[in-house]
């Protein structure tokens, strides 16, 4: 459904070209919840923006349903806006605080001019907070986000996403800023959009555990690009670049007598800067090779669809 | 309240009320806690937000906003109560010098418009007589305990990373060698593999210098890794209390039960379904009668709803309040 092929996004800032993204090719199908896994800086907020039209890639295109993205004009260009929603990270800075709930998710219906009369949009407005279980929904309606908590909020920001039927959602940390008690209901809000309504979704995240619970496909970034990807249960369970295996060995575990696993993350403090060529993990890569330092490594594929970005494979 | 299990204490924390006011009447972030730290010992201290963590934190260290007021109990520093000492004396003594403060946004203490030095040479300055180039010692001393590059120091906070700062911070409240750090979501905004190097770093350093510290946070599966006890907070109570194999072996109250199973285990996933607690914490001005959990509790029964259940001990260094366990 949607696609991005050779995708650059690159920046400058005075003499710096800062490669956010760097030849990205990742796919999302139809009913779909995609993982895109990376720390901060490695790109993947930009490529989230830069497939839903947001930024303008700099080489490469994104295709939904076949059409480039950046030349979509008029009629087409609004309904790929309608149908693909975003979803950010901080709900405060996403939604205006002097407006109504029932107003913020309004918004999009009457600028998508979706309802044909007041009616009919106040049961939009009400079934979508119903379905993101913000109940009594009337109550909800009416209040002013700053009377909300972070979590309820967020769902009032699904909620506006959803009001507009998309078919495809990108959701940036959707549940970073909340409290570990209540992110398994804010991804059980994204499992039943995927599994009743057949909504696909990219989840873009820091934090590889969450995404393990509800992603088919995960894709690891690493500064710029793409280093592992696969099916979630073989990137996993058989995870094979040594920063993904780093990302997973990170995880605190609710176990004191796991201890010693969270203190063995194999990750060297960056001894050298990255020489421009090479691959871009080396610096703090405990296995690197001379090789390393001299080319960057290809995605290639193992075995099952998981490909990896390493020369020790 | 009184903690047999308790053997060197350094802090203890006693039938504490923190109260703010408001224009209704007043939220009760803090609500009658009791605690302790013994010395060279990690305490966990989990909950949501605005379960009152952060405002036990600030009660500790004289901090409150001025809509606040310590209602009843005491905290005890070392034997001498620090809420009704002198503020002068407690900054100029205890603070820093005694017991120091990570936060979670470095971003906050770091002063951007000075120098990383120069921040440290005023926190060790303000303490205490040392020459200049002494206290410059330290200072690369300290960086370099914390995996900071000695160059660093002459860099502004924003020329820094985000783990870098938060070493930075780390090494600042080390600085005057304190037998107590308290950590309030030190690693929180850091990226995964960040926050397991400074927590590993945070704990290697604990065990060597023995100084006893208070971790605050809402990720229950670090206290795991770190702690020796753990607290559990709800609504500005101790829910449950004890020895950390206890708590997440044999977890008793049902709030405690619910924020493991709301942990995510890849080990587990396939097995075990995510479970969100249900519902959201009550408002602290009109807290529900009886227990505060009881709104969202599963396993609610009638006397729930009508009395307050108490801290009480089950045994060993392991205690809960809950009807239901008490029950039993």
């Amino acid at each position: 459904m949607i696609e991005t092929q050779n995708l650059k996004v690159y920046f400058k800032s005075r003499d710096v070209v800062v490669k956010a993204v760097d030849g990205v090719n990742i796919k999302i199908k139809e009913k779909e919840i995609v993982g895109l896994v990376g720390e901060s800086g490695s790109g993947k907020t930009t490529l989230g923006r830069t497939i839903l039209n947001l930024q303008r890639p700099t080489a490469g295109k994104v295709l939904w349903n076949g059409k480039d993205v950046s030349k979509l004009k008029g009629k087409e260009e609004k309904e790929f806006r309608r149908q693909n929603q975003i979803i950010f990270q901080n709900p405060y800075e996403a939604v205006d605080i002097r407006m109504k709930v029932y107003d913020i998710i309004a918004e999009g219906i009457r600028v998508h001019k979706l309802a044909k009369n007041e009616k009919e949009e106040r049961e939009m407005v009400m079934n979508a907070l119903r379905e993101v279980g913000l109940t009594p929904e009337e109550e909800y309606a009416n209040s002013l986000p700053n009377q909300l908590s972070g979590g309820q909020l967020q769902r009032v920001a699904i909620a506006r996403a959803l009001v507009l039927d998309p078919s495809f959602i990108v959701a940036d940390e959707p549940v970073s800023m909340l409290d570990m008690s209540i992110r398994a209901g804010i991804l059980d809000i994204f499992q039943k959009l995927k599994e009743e309504k057949g909504k696909s979704v990219l989840m873009i995240t820091h934090d590889i555990s969450t995404i393990g619970y509800i992603a088919s496909n995960i894709y690891v970034m690493y500064q710029g690009k793409v280093i592992e990807s696969g099916p979630t249960d073989e990137v996993l369970d058989h995870p094979l670049h040594p920063y993904t295996k780093a990302l997973i060995s990170a995880v605190p575990l609710p176990d004191p007598s796991g201890r010693s696993t969270l203190f063995s993350t194999e990750v060297r403090e960056e001894v050298e800067p990255y020489n421009g060529k090479g691959c871009r993990y080396y610096p703090r890569c405990p296995f690197a090779m001379n090789v390393c330092k001299e080319k960057e490594p290809e995605l290639t594929g193992e075995s099952n669809d998981h490909y990896v970005a390493c020369f020790l494979y | 309240m009184i903690f047999e299990e308790s053997t060197d204490v350094i802090l203890k924390v006693d039938s504490l009320r923190t109260y703010y006011k408001t224009k209704r009447g007043s939220v009760k972030a803090v609500d009658d806690v009791s605690l302790f730290v013994d010395r060279a010992k990690v305490l966990g201290v989990a909950g949501e937000s605005g379960c009152g963590k952060s405002t036990l934190v600030s009660t500790i260290f004289r901090v409150l906003p001025r809509n606040a007021q310590v209602v009843s109990g005491e905290v005890k520093f070392k034997g001498q109560d620090i809420l009704s000492m002198d503020l002068k004396t407690f900054r100029k003594t205890i603070v820093w010098k005694d017991i120091a403060y990570i936060p979670q946004a470095s971003m906050d203490v770091l002063d951007p418009v000075y120098k990383v030095k120069d921040q440290m040479m005023e926190t060790i300055m303000e303490h205490e007589d040392v020459s200049k180039a002494e206290a410059m010692e330290r200072i690369y001393k300290a960086l370099e305990s914390v995996g900071v590059p000695p160059e660093k120091a002459d860099m502004f906070p924003h020329e820094l990373s985000g783990g870098q700062r938060q070493r930075v911070v780390i090494a600042m409240a080390l600085l005057l060698n304190p037998s107590m750090v308290v950590s309030d979501e030190a690693t929180t905004a850091l990226d995964v593999i960040t926050q397991a190097k400074i927590l590993k770093m945070m704990k290697d350093l604990q065990e060597s210098r023995k100084f006893s510290m208070m971790f605050v946070t809402h990720d229950l599966a670090l206290l795991a890794n770190i702690s020796d006890s753990v607290l559990i907070m709800y609504a500005g109570k101790v829910v449950e209390f004890g020895d950390v194999e206890k708590i997440f072996r044999n977890p008793l109250h049902p709030y405690t039960r619910a924020l493991i199973d709301a942990i995510p285990d890849l080990r587990l996933r396939k097995k075990k379904k995510l479970v969100s607690v249900p519902g959201y914490p009550p408002d602290l001005e009109n807290p529900p009668k009886g227990c505060r959990f009881a709104p969202r509790c599963p396993i609610a029964m009638p006397i729930c709803r009508e009395k307050e259940p108490e801290l009480t001990k089950v045994e060993g260094f392991h205690y809960v309040a809950c009807h239901a366990v008490s029950r039993k």
